[in-house]
Formats: structure tokens, sequence, C-alpha cells
């Protein structure tokens, strides 16, 4: 038990927030699904945001949808993301 | 529905959520190193890609099936508690391992747009067409992309379901529990007269359905019966025996005239408490896993079985807290302050209750098996909702206080106003609310009151053991201190903090195991808490920062290792390596330091990395102390870096006889931020390294311990200064520990009309012993001068040189003599009486 809590933590303990930056000159808007429900967030240029603590699915201003494990930081560039 | 089976046999079905909860994590970590495995397949062919998003495909394909699986089985039992939070355990899994396929795709998306971005966009109106490869994979590119999309929409809207349904769970628990409550049942005559017709029917049923199942089991399963019972008897006795070999003072009661120290009741009663009742446990436990494994139980029976041992537990367990605290027959050991009598009705009626609350669940879980009318079930728990407050209500009249100093076989009386009117109160709604149709929620609360009551009474015991084992000097006292101050020869100090550690692991037992059984108490199901514990020790969430408290521990466990290994590479560098190489001491104290804080840095690194903090978030932290640094923390950084800077430079080494401003003496230890100077007086000095680097610092030992001693002489000015000087340079020549080369010199260095002054300046090999050679030195020259009689002073009083003139000479040489002849007259007068004394007598002109 305590072998596999410790396992566990050390593959999940990265798992922080994701974060996105919006590099484009235009406020984007992205949905994200997290936790059931669909939520708009709007960035300002420049701006990053914190999303999705536990995993979510994005929708990019370009159409794309990603799904983000949490961690992740994404940057927003012409409307598509890159992910790092 | 509260279930007491739950709390007590949770190995049953304990072992479920274990397994399940591994499948969970394999399957996770299957999904979590899926995109590794998709990264590297993505790169070279085509058709692996494809071959993945179909892969991704089916598995959403299977993940919605699994999902309409989850949300039949929800509805197939949506009046079972215990299935119910199983299944949102599934449906929180089924919508990680959705995010995971999802999460799968996204390389491959990367790689598409990344080809995309390559091949540019389309040509304009006008411009020459594109080779028709181009054109084809232009289109393939955006197929596939499309495609990609398509599936994360879909795991979308799969995990929003999935999600939806997780919470639809919780709802419905929350909806179950209340029903289970608050449903209200009309009590009347025919209500009586339906149970009593199906009290009967039930005592067929339940006859013939024993019966059967013993002969089955005494035909042919007979072997396997004793087995069972013979294997969890001696779990148990193994158990029993092994708690009673190690805590033996702790569960015992010696018999004793004197009444027992507080800690000794405490401890015995929390521990004769805990130990015997997990014993039972085990045997319970053992008892129905075995009989199952061996195929004993049927499915009739086996919840029959199972609910009557859980009940047997709890309801030792009840006896034996009872027993603990009231003490029933021996007032010596007695922990709450209540006359004999009092105590013994009191373990009555506490026992009473349990055992009606037992039953009732045990008669319950019967009607439920032997699928009577829930009447029954009613019914049964509406009596030992009244009994139960009856009892309550007779407890309240009982007269058990005692005041302090009362002998236990005295007569008690009442108790205080607050907690009759509490056993009053409770034993009325105990009646009432069943009389008015309420009978779950007297169930429940009876329960309450019995099982959590005992459970928070023991925890209070075990707390109050706690603090008072942890008290200052109170281990000592105990008979595991006594033992440990025998074997191992620990001293007051150590055996004290022995007992904090005792004391607190006390608490931190008291924690792991009764918060879980209140909690199951309240309606949790095992599988929540498992979930709370895992989610407590992984990912506590505050904002967006996710804290796991495993990673901290796994953190502080990787920096302690790093630390022991710093040690020993340390000791190993410094015993094996620099010792034998024959370096410098200074080097190898450098070699040693520096080794030291390169392994706490890296340590502090790899636990802080460990610990899930991120290093790069680390550079925000050092970017803003920078400013500090600038600041308030310059002094320490500059201490800091100048220390680093006498590590390399190495200007002085351990050991070294240094003059830093006022401080002079020995250096003992070179930190990072200071360093230790000991003075002859045996002060410790902490210099600041900044002002050791900045300032002057005088070395005597630094580059070898060579030094001069000079030690100043006088003799009286009557010698003559060459024979004084031939002599000392002999003498010095021939002191020992003086060195020959570079010469020793004896410097005339003044005269006076008193005194001729010299120096002896001489070179020693180590000037640490120049103190000794001194004081030796000077023995030596005074020894020396006397028995060469050179005085070293002038007579006591100084020859003073008078000048006088011939006539004044006359004078008084004249003014003398008439004195003398004034002086001898009558001398001459007493002599005459003493005639025959000698002419020496004559005094001298």
């Amino acid at each position: 038990m305590i072998m596999m809590l410790v396992v566990s933590a050390v593959l999940s303990a990265p798992a922080v927030a994701a974060s996105v930056t919006n590099k484009d000159g235009d406020t984007q808007v992205l949905v994200i699904v997290e936790d059931g429900s669909r939520v708009e967030v709007a960035l300002e240029p420049g701006a990053t945001e914190t999303i999705c603590p536990s995993g979510c699915f994005v929708t990019l201003p370009n159409g794309d949808r990603i799904a983000l494990n949490g961690g992740e930081e994404v940057e927003i560039q012409g409307g598509s993301a890159s992910v790092k | 529905m509260v279930s007491l089976r739950r709390l007590f046999l949770s190995n049953e079905d304990g072992l479920l959520p274990m397994s399940r909860l591994l499948f969970v994590l394999l399957t996770v970590l299957s999904f979590a190193a899926a995109p590794a495995v998709a990264q590297t397949a993505a790169a070279p062919a085509t058709d692996t890609t494809t071959t993945q998003l179909e892969q991704a495909s089916t598995d959403l394909d299977r993940a919605g099936g699994q999902l309409n699986t989850i949300r039949d089985q929800v509805e197939r039992y949506k009046d079972d508690d215990a299935q119910l939070v199983d299944l949102k355990v599934a449906a929180e899994a089924l919508n990680r391992s959705i995010l995971s396929i999802s999460i799968a795709t996204r390389p491959r998306l990367e790689a598409i747009k990344a080809r995309q971005a390559e091949l540019g966009d389309p040509p304009g109106e006008g411009a020459p067409a594109e080779a028709a490869v181009v054109v084809e994979e232009r289109k393939k590119l955006a197929a596939e992309r499309n495609e990609i999309n398509a599936l994360t929409g879909e795991a979308e809207n799969l995990s929003i379901e999935a999600t939806k349904l997780s919470n639809r769970i919780t709802e419905m628990r929350r909806q179950l529990f209340s029903e289970a409550i608050l449903k209200r049942t009309d009590v009347n005559a025919d209500l009586f007269m339906e149970a009593s017709g199906a009290i009967t029917k039930e005592a067929q049923t339940l006859n013939r359905t024993v019966t059967a199942w013993m002969q089955f089991v005494w035909k042919f399963k007979r072997m396997q019966l004793f087995g069972a019972v013979a294997l969890s008897l001696l779990a148990a006795l193994v158990l029993l025996s092994g708690s009673y070999r190690l805590f033996a003072p702790l569960i015992t009661r010696a018999a004793r005239h004197d009444k027992p120290h507080y800690i000794t009741r405490l401890s015995v009663a929390f521990w004769s408490t805990v130990l015997p009742t997990m014993a039972a446990a085990a045997f319970a436990g053992a008892s129905y896993f075995f009989l199952d494994a061996f195929k004993v139980l049927r499915t009739d029976i086996a919840p029959i079985i199972s609910i009557g041992l859980a009940v047997a537990v709890a309801v030792y367990f009840m006896a034996q807290l009872a027993n603990a605290v009231l003490s029933p027959s021996d007032g010596h050991w007695r922990l709450v302050r209540v006359s004999d009598r009092g105590a013994q009705l009191l373990w009555l009626l506490i026992c009473s209750m349990a055992l009606v609350n037992g039953a009732d669940y045990f008669l319950g879980t019967i009607s439920e098996v032997l699928g009577s009318p829930v009447v029954l079930t009613v019914v049964k728990s509406f009596f030992a909702s009244l009994i139960i407050g009856g009892l309550l209500l007779v407890t309240a009249f009982i007269k058990p206080v005692l005041s302090k100093g009362e002998a236990p076989d005295s007569q008690g009386r009442p108790w205080p106003r607050s907690i009759f009117v509490l056993l009053i109160l409770t034993g009325l709604v105990l009646i009432f609310a069943p009389l008015l149709g309420y009978v779950g929620m007297a169930r429940f609360i009876a329960t309450q009151i019995i099982v959590t009551g005992a459970v928070i009474v023991t925890m209070y015991i075990g707390f109050l053991s706690g603090r008072a084992v942890s008290a200052p000097s109170a281990f000592a006292e105990t008979a595991v201190g006594k033992r440990l101050e025998e074997r191992f020869g620990l001293g007051q100090v150590a055996l004290d903090q022995v007992g904090l550690a005792a004391g607190l692991s006390i608490y931190l037992l008291i924690f792991i195991l009764f918060i879980p059984l209140i909690l199951l108490q309240w309606g949790f199901q095992v599988a929540d808490i498992e979930s709370w514990a895992y989610r407590f020790f992984t990912e506590i969430r505050i904002g967006s920062i996710t804290i796991s408290l495993v990673g901290i521990l796994v953190g502080i466990l990787l920096f302690v290792v790093g630390l022991v290994v710093t040690r020993w590479f340390q000791k190993w560098v410094d015993g094996n390596v620099l010792a034998r190489s024959q370096v410098d001491v200074g080097v190898r104290n450098s070699v040693r330091t520096a080794v030291s804080y390169a392994g706490v840095a890296l340590a502090g690194l790899i636990g802080l990395s460990a610990a899930g903090i991120n290093l790069s978030s680390l550079a925000v932290v050092a970017g803003a102390l920078s400013l500090g640094i600038g600041f308030g923390l310059q002094n320490i950084v500059s201490n800091f870096v100048s220390g680093l800077i006498l590590l390399a430079e190495r200007p002085f080494k351990v050991g070294d006889w240094v003059v830093a401003g006022t401080t002079e003496g020995f250096v003992r230890r070179i930190s990072v931020r200071a360093t230790e100077i000991e003075t002859f007086q045996r002060q410790t000095v902490i210099v600041p390294n900044s002002v050791l680097i900045n300032g002057q610092v005088g070395n005597w030992t630094h580059r070898n311990k060579l030094g001069r001693i000079e030690v100043a002489l006088s003799v009286h000015a009557g010698n003559d200064p060459r024979r004084v000087q031939d002599i000392l340079t002999e003498v010095v020549r021939a002191q020992q520990g003086l060195l020959r080369n570079p010469e020793p010199m004896v410097v005339f260095q003044a005269f006076s009309s008193t005194t001729l002054d010299f120096e002896i300046r001489a070179f020693l090999a180590d000037i640490l012993n120049g103190t000794g050679v001194k004081s030796e030195l000077r023995a030596a020259i005074l020894e020396r001068f006397r028995a060469e009689e050179i005085p070293l002073g002038g007579p006591a009083a100084p020859e003073v040189p008078i000048k006088i003139s011939p006539e004044g000479a006359e004078l008084i040489t004249a003014l003398l003599d008439q004195a003398t002849e004034k002086l001898r007259a009558p001398a001459a007068g007493r002599r005459r009486k003493t005639a025959n004394e000698g002419p020496d007598a004559e005094p001298a002109a």
C-alpha cells in the first residue's frame, strides 16, 4: 500500500495546474471542459491563466481540441497552441 | 444506512477496493505511459499513426461502453450504498482514462501541425499549382487533423457524461442516506399484526436454512469447518500471545493494594481495550475468510455469519471498553470516579445497550437475507430503540457519582444535572421517535450513541494516555521505560525523548485507527475513505497549487538519504583518498567541506524535485530574493561568498594560530558563514568570514610553523657586556628546541647607569612551543648567571660619592672625635663595674 502510494506520488507529483499564455495580439477565447462543465475563458493578449488542475479538454480558437493532463504549459500563437 | 457489518468486517470487502484501486492505478499508469509510446511511434511512419488513431477510437468506444455499463449498474444498485461507492470510483477512473486516451493523440496533432506549417499555405489564385503529391498530403493531413479533433470532441462529451454520472451517484447516495434516516412508518396495530405473522414464518425459514446448512456442512465439509476454525483460532492466538508478550504490563491488571498510577491505569485501560478487540476482530475476520475460502459458507448463510461475527466483535469491544473504564470489580483501576455499585450498574447497562443494538442489526440482516417483509425489520428496530431508550432512562436514575477522595465502596450521589437532563432527553427521543414512526432515525441515533460513543471514549482514553506518557519524566516511570533504562542504559533526557515520541505515535495511532471507524459509522464507505486518504496523501489542492504529502515525505526521505550518502562519501574521500595521498590538511578540510556542501545542495535539489516543487518556480523565488539580498541578506551572502573564497584560497586552516583584529587564537572550524577561533583562554570567537577576507589576518602557522621568539633580560651595569653576551650565546646554543639555522642572536640593546639590556632572538621549528622554550631558556640563563656570579642588580643601597674640602674634612673629623669622647665616658664608668671584660669590647674609632 505504502509502496503503491509512493510510486503513484512520484508519478503524479508534478501534476499541478496547466497554464495558458496568449502570445497573440488579440484576445482569444478558449472553451474549457472541466469537471463536467463547459466554460469559456477569454485571454487578453499576453495574459497567462491557470486552468484545469486535474485534467481537462480545451477547444482552441482555431477549432483544434486538445486534452490536458494538468501541469502543461500551453502557448497560444496564431490561434493554435503549442504544449510544453 | 449505517452498516455495522462494514464496520467490523471490512476485510471481507476491504480486499475488493484494494484490488480495484490497484486496477485503476494500473490503467492510469498504462495510459500515462501511452503518450511516450505514441511519440516514438508517431515519427517514422504514417501507418502506425493511423493505427494509433484507430486504437484511440476503439479505446474511446470501449470507454463509452463501460460508461453505459456503469450507468446501468447505477440504476440497478440505486438502493445499495456500497455498490454506488464502487461505481463512483469506477466512473472517476473511466474519466481519467478518457482524458489519457485524448492526451495520447496530442503528439500526432502536433506533428500534423508542424508538417502543415512546413508545407505552408496552399498557393493562391493565379499561382502555379502544386505537385499532386503535395496536394494529396495536404488533404490527408487535414483529414487526419479533423479526425483527431472529432475524436477529442467525442472524448470530451464522454468525459462530461462520466463526471455527471459520478456527481449523480453522489447525489443518490446523499438521498439514500437521508431517506434511510427520515423515512416514516405508520405505527399501528396492523404493523404489529403483520410483523407477528412474518416472524413465525421467518423463524421457520431460518430454522430450515440453518439446519440444512449445518447438515450439509457436517456431512460434506466437516474437515474444512474444523480447519477454518482451527486456523483462525491459531491466528488470533498468535496475535493475542504476541501482543501480551509485548505489552504484558500494559494490559494486565496486577492485583495491588495501593492505587496504581494514573498513567498505568490509563494505558492499561486503552491497551486492554484495543489489543483484545483487535485479536477478536482478527479471529472473526480470519474465520470468515477461511470459511469462505474452504467453501463452507453458502450464499444465504454467509451474510448471517458475517454480521454475527461483526456484532460479536462490536459487543465484545463495548464490554471490554466498559470494563476498562469502569473496572466494576476493582475500584483501584477505575478511571472515572464512580462508586462500586454504580460501576457495576453502568457496566451492565452499557453492555445491555450494546447487546440490544447488535441484536437489532443481526436480526435485521437475517430478515434481509431471508427475504422477510420490511415491516419485520422495522418492528425489530422499533423494539430495540424502545429498549435502548428505556435503558438510557434507567441510567439517568442511578446514583454513581463520587466526590474526590471518597472511597469506592461508599454510597454514590446522582448524576450532575446536565448529564441527567441529557440522558433523559436522549432516552425520550429514542422512545418517542419510533412511536412517531421514525424508526430509522431512532436506530441511527442509538447506534451513534453506542458505537460512536465507545469509539470516542476509547480515543479520549488513548489521547489521555498519550499525553500522560509524553509528560516530562513520566515515561521513565512506566514499565517499558524501566526496561529500556535497564537494557540500554538510557539517560533521563533520552527516556524523556523516547516518551515524547511514544506519546506522539500514540496520537498518530489513534487518528489512523479511529477516525476511519467514526467515519464508517456516519455512513461513509470504505472506498470513500480510501479515496480521501489517497487524495489527502497525494494531492491537496490549494488554489492552483497541488501539494502531495507523499511527495513531500518522499522528498524529505530522499533528502535524508542524500545527506547520509554525502556523509558516507565525504568520509570515504577523506579517509581513503585524501589521507592516502598525503594531501595537506587544509586542502583535505576544504575538499571535505566542499563535498559536504555540494552533497547537501544536491540532496536538497533532488528532495525538492521529488516533493513536486518545480525547480523553475524556484528561479522566481531566487529572483525575488535577489532584491532582498540587495538589502537585508547582503551581509549573509557576503559572508557566504567569503566562506567559499576561504575554502578555495585557504589563507588559514583548522588548527592555525591566527590573529584577526583583536582576536588571537587557534582556528577551530571554517564553515561557510563564519569561522570559529578559539582564544588561548578557551573562548570561542565566531568571526564572520567577510571580516577575515576583508581585514588583515595574521597567521603564525601559514606555510610553516617556523617562528622567532624574543627574550629580553637585563643585568647589573657593573658587568662586562662582552662576557655576558658570550655566556648568553653559549646558553642559547645549548638550548633544546631552538634552531641553529637561522642562527640565534644575542643583541645588546641598551645600557644605563644601572642595567645592561640584552635581547635573545632565536628561531623555533614550531612556534606553538614558544612559551615552553622561552621559559626553559630563562631558567637556563639564570642558572648560568648564578654559576658565573654575574649580578643581575646592584647592591641594596646605591653608593653615593661625596666631594669634600680638606678643611671640611678636618672639621668633620674633629666633630666626630668629640662625639666619640662623649660616648666613651659613660661607657668607661659602666666598665669599671665589670672589670674583667676583654679588650675586644673596645669600640672601633
